[in-house]
């Protein structure tokens, strides 16, 4: 299983570009360590790996803190059973989403991978 | 420079990962036996609501008492235990599917006694001592005869060896 991270205009990765605390950090890294280790339709049941209404393609990280990170990702999309990339940074705000369209913009993004009009590289925890 | 330097990320990190890991462990164990939340809850005194937050891999409220309950109900052991941060690290990289669901007590003992049965031809119940080289010992030095070679008396004397061993 690799990991990538989109990359912004700017050429920072999605989640290596994110400013966070570092304990967020850790909470997230930890996450992505068992995504990296286990198969995906097995770690996919737990609730912290959901599916976003809306999306079924784009699922969230659920990382529990007070700032309610959901950094958004998908399978593939270009190896469909032996990577993720994330797509976008988000966050959810009393059942809202930050940025609102989240889930179209990271939809976008997975469209624009898969054309190659968006570069990825991966994304490695605790590095 | 890895992150892993900073104390607060290193202690986050490894409890973020034991519990999306125990959480996936219960998970994995629930369904290899074929159970609901539901019937899983209701073995073990609670609610399947308790169940899905125990699954959830974001619960960090774990206690000793529950997790005992979850173990003896799959008949896995328990370990918990202080630990370097090295030595917990490099279980965090070797941890996978294989480890996933352990064994139970019953099925490592099968296990053994199908070892046994292919090197032995005798009825005689090995000492301590005379555990084979190749067979790694799980629980010990005992090798476990094949249940159907012991007679009840034999095979209680023999467990009551391991447990006092």
């Amino acid at each position: 299983m690799i990991l990538f991270e989109a990359l912004e205009t700017d050429g920072t990765g999605v989640l290596s570009g994110w400013r966070i605390p570092a304990k967020l950090r850790a909470r997230l890294d930890s996450k992505l360590t068992l995504l990296l280790q286990h198969p995906l339709d097995t770690v996919f049941k737990m609730e912290a790996f959901l599916r976003t209404e809306g999306d079924a393609s784009i699922r969230k990280v659920k990382v529990k803190s007070n700032v309610q990170l959901r950094p958004l990702f998908c399978k593939g999309p270009i190896n469909g059973e032996g990577e993720v990339t994330f797509l976008l940074r988000a966050k959810e705000v009393q059942s809202g989403w930050v940025p609102v369209d989240a889930i179209a913009q990271a939809g976008k993004r997975r469209t624009e991978i898969v054309a190659g009009q968006r570069g990825r590289k991966e994304y490695v925890p605790t590095q | 420079m890895s992150r892993l330097n900073n104390k607060g990320y290193r202690h986050e990190y490894v409890n973020g990962f034991l519990d999306g890991r125990l959480s996936l462990q219960i998970l994995s164990m629930r369904e290899k036996a074929e159970l609901s939340q539901e019937a899983l809850a209701t073995a073990l005194g609670t609610k399947q609501s308790r169940i899905s937050q125990l699954e959830s891999g974001n619960y960090d409220g774990w206690s000793v008492r529950m997790l005992r309950k979850v173990a003896a109900f799959f008949d896995v052991a328990l370990s918990v235990r202080f630990d370097s941060f090295t030595t917990v690290l490099t279980d965090i990289k070797q941890a996978g599917v294989d480890t996933l669901v352990p064994a139970t007590y019953v099925a490592t003992k099968t296990v053994r006694a199908q070892t046994f049965a292919r090197s032995a031809s005798s009825r005689v119940v090995l000492p301590p001592t005379a555990a084979p080289q190749e067979t790694p010992s799980l629980e010990g030095t005992f090798v476990y005869p094949t249940p159907q070679l012991l007679s009840p008396e034999l095979e209680t004397a023999n467990e009551n060896l391991a447990l006092a061993a």
